[in-house]
């Protein structure tokens, strides 16, 4: 029986708990928060282990539709685990912006050389029972009028124009909680007012230039959707993009999961590892050792592997991936004299 | 000897033509039947559709029977953004038999079992795990890259399986009941007494198949030192494609996402690594560090927490790896005396 909730479930990571914030000791760029254990008040829980060997562990702090991060715990100077809090994601501001009394989820600390049983009793899982947090940050949905979203074809080439529909669909299920969902081109300006603007091509033309940027000053949130551009026709160039959605043709499937994740105020969880890792989560047999050369394992993951699966090689359709070495890559390949197998039936694969 | 593990709790043979009509019916049943079959030139983990598709002679699979048991992705509980109190736990186990383990696979499900029930007990893994019968393989062949034998104790295997098969020549399988519920999997099959000759040939087998000595058990597996982890680090993608096909790799992270109506949202959990490069960076700010983190949680945190091997040394790792850089073993032939012993 769960001590927390009085549910029928064993006590676990995922049982509904009650964590407090308590006390906010410090303002500005770190903020300090105790995690008190108890529904009512901030009620100090029991910590056994000697001062010295509890500061600077790891912590996973959790709000339910925001995500989870990883924080470190202070030394502590009471029977109370602190976690310093600085606001540098939307998780952190989500917590920072809590009201006192909320709760919020935890797992850790890990690296104590006690037990979690001994450091939390059987109450060390906590998931927030009620958060403003959720729309507190970028209150897209929390305003009074509904988010409108604009979504702006600049330069791009067949394989977007395809999937224009499906993006619009895609959308468009987003549409009731949303007022207008405008298609702009910056052929017929005026630009509106927008919570969120999508922008998918290049930038090639003076007058989109001015478009883009007249865009972006008119909408709070930025997606890019711009893997085909090269440093000269980047958005980036010439306007601040808030999120990239990657590949070639666009993924529908990820562009809606941002635009999700900003209208409830998330960070998107967009994939900075490697296709590698999807292709042996999906169990699928690897390039390399079927003999054909690869990109996988310098390109960002969040294709689900698509194209290995289907016997493609993967092309590098969406962009490097975090800390890649695309140089020692073509060394490996050309070393062993591998060429790229199927790639020029990649698109069929993406579009079925 | 003493690594061996001598008890033997039910021996036992079987026709090899009478155990495939037994698998047969178990395919044709209600339980999902998980075993290694042939894919290309690989061999794989997958739900077995015939009978006929079984390959016990199997060498090692690409990937770990882990999928199975802790899925690369899996949907933890449902909420309800802004309603009180709203996650509904998510289950979606069925009763499943793995068949075809290997002792180092056994071993390492046995290392899974104690991190997800032990100081956090984790309902998704062990419900999914009550529900699985595990089938073990004495394989009569070490697989290429495989070096078990320096990390596995004798008992490991058997804290897993439910029964224990060894091939013991052309036609016949030795089988070892080990729990009551491989007892009571096998009650339908005519089961004979192991014969002399059949006890030799498996206890020969268990002496020929990787169970360690003292001097080579993982307590003295060696960390490997800068030079060698920078050398490496030098040629690593980060693409944690070891930590992927590895059998006892268990960390994972959590994400929400929100349905399209912005009404409920799903909790689902996915592999995670020590070896991605992102914002956490839990191994480490560069891949040398990452790299050192992994042989580290191998060969001292978890063995200090779990008083058990973090590595069972099936090789996969090394067969993943596009570099070829990714083995533990060979940070231990390689770095020789530069290491230093823990």
């Amino acid at each position: 029986m769960c001590e927390g909730c009085g549910c029928e479930q064993p006590p676990s990571l995922y049982t509904p708990g009650v964590c407090v914030i308590a006390n906010r000791e410090k303002q500005g760029m770190a903020w300090v928060i105790e995690l008190a254990y108890s529904s009512d008040a901030a009620k100090p829980f029991p910590h056994d282990a000697p001062a010295d060997e509890t500061g600077n562990q790891k912590v996973l702090l959790s709000v339910p539709g925001i995500g989870e991060e990883c924080f470190l715990t202070q030394s502590p100077k009471s029977n109370t685990l602190r976690v310093s809090v600085a606001q540098r994601s939307a998780l952190s501001r989500a917590i920072v912006s809590l009201p006192i009394g909320s709760g919020i989820g935890i797992r850790g600390p890990f690296g104590a050389n006690d037990s979690l049983q001994t450091v939390f009793g059987n109450n060390y899982s906590a998931i927030n029972p009620r958060s403003k947090a959720f729309y507190s940050r970028n209150n897209i949905v929390h305003t009074e009028k509904k988010p409108t979203i604009a979504l702006c074809m600049l330069n791009e080439c067949d394989g977007c124009l395809k999937k224009l529909s499906e993006i619009k669909d895609a959308i468009g299920v987003l549409a009731g909680t949303m007022d207008v969902f405008d298609a702009v081109s910056y052929a017929n300006s005026p630009v509106g007012r927008y919570s969120i603007a999508i922008l998918i091509g290049r930038v090639l033309y003076p007058s989109q230039e001015d478009f883009v940027k007249e865009l972006r000053s008119n909408s709070r949130i930025v997606v890019a959707a711009d893997s085909c551009t090269d440093d000269t026709t980047s958005l980036r160039r010439f306007i601040r993009v808030d999120h990239s959605v990657y590949g070639c043709p666009v993924f529908t499937h990820e562009l809606s999961k941002i635009v999700k994740a900003v209208i409830v105020g998330a960070d998107p969880f967009v994939p900075g590892y490697p296709v590698c890792s999807e292709c042996k989560m999906q169990a699928v047999e690897c390039m390399f050792d079927k003999g054909y050369a690869c990109l996988g394992p310098v390109t960002r993951a969040g294709c689900n592997a698509v194209c290995p699966q289907n016997d493609i090689s993967c092309t590098g359709c969406r962009g490097l991936s975090e800390g890649a070495d695309a140089d020692r890559l073509s060394t490996i390949i050309s070393q062993k004299g591998l060429q790229l197998h199927n790639a020029e039936k990649r698109t069929d694969a993406i579009d079925a | 000897m003493k690594y061996f593990h001598e008890t033997f709790m039910e021996l036992s043979q079987i026709r090899k033509s009478q155990f495939l009509d037994f698998v047969k019916d178990l395919v044709a049943g209600p339980v999902d039947v998980i075993a290694p079959v042939q894919k290309g030139n690989s061999f794989t983990y997958d739900k077995l559709e015939n009978h006929k598709d079984l390959r016990l002679d199997f060498p090692q699979t690409v990937f770990s029977p882990k999928h199975f048991l802790l899925p690369p992705k899996e949907v933890l509980l449902s909420y309800e953004p802004p309603i009180s109190g709203s996650y509904e736990p998510a289950y979606s186990q069925k009763d499943q038999i793995i068949a075809g383990m290997h002792p180092w696979d056994l071993a390492a499900v046995a290392l899974l079992d104690k991190v997800f029930s032990l100081d956090r007990y984790d309902p998704h893994y062990c419900s999914r795990r009550q529900a699985t019968t595990l089938i073990g393989i004495f394989p009569t062949k070490r697989p290429q890259f495989n070096f078990s034998h320096t990390m596995l104790k004798g008992h490991e295997p058997y804290a897993a399986a439910d029964v224990i098969l060894f091939d013991i020549g052309e036609t016949m399988y030795g089988v070892e009941i080990v729990t009551e519920r491989g007892k009571e999997l096998f009650s339908t099959v005519n089961l004979d007494p192991a014969s002399a000759d059949a006890k030799d040939v498996i206890s020969k087998q268990k002496l020929a198949t990787p169970y360690g000595n003292e001097k080579n058990s993982y307590r003295n597996m060696p960390m490997p030192l800068g030079e060698t982890v920078n050398a490496r680090a030098e040629k690593c993608f980060s693409c944690a494609s070891c930590t992927m096909v590895c059998p006892t790799c268990f960390c994972f992270s959590l994400h929400d996402e929100v349905a399209a109506s912005l009404e409920y949202g799903l909790r689902y959990r996915q592999w995670d690594s020590c070896l991605y490069k992102n914002d956490t960076d839990n191994g480490g700010p560069n891949a040398a560090s990452r790299l050192q983190y992994r042989i580290q949680c191998k060969a001292i945190e978890v063995p200090k927490k779990y008083e058990t091997a973090g590595c069972v040394g099936c090789g996969r790792c090394k067969t993943a790896c596009v570099p070829d850089i990714a083995f533990p073993f060979d940070n231990i032939e390689r770095t020789g005396t530069e290491a230093h012993h823990v």
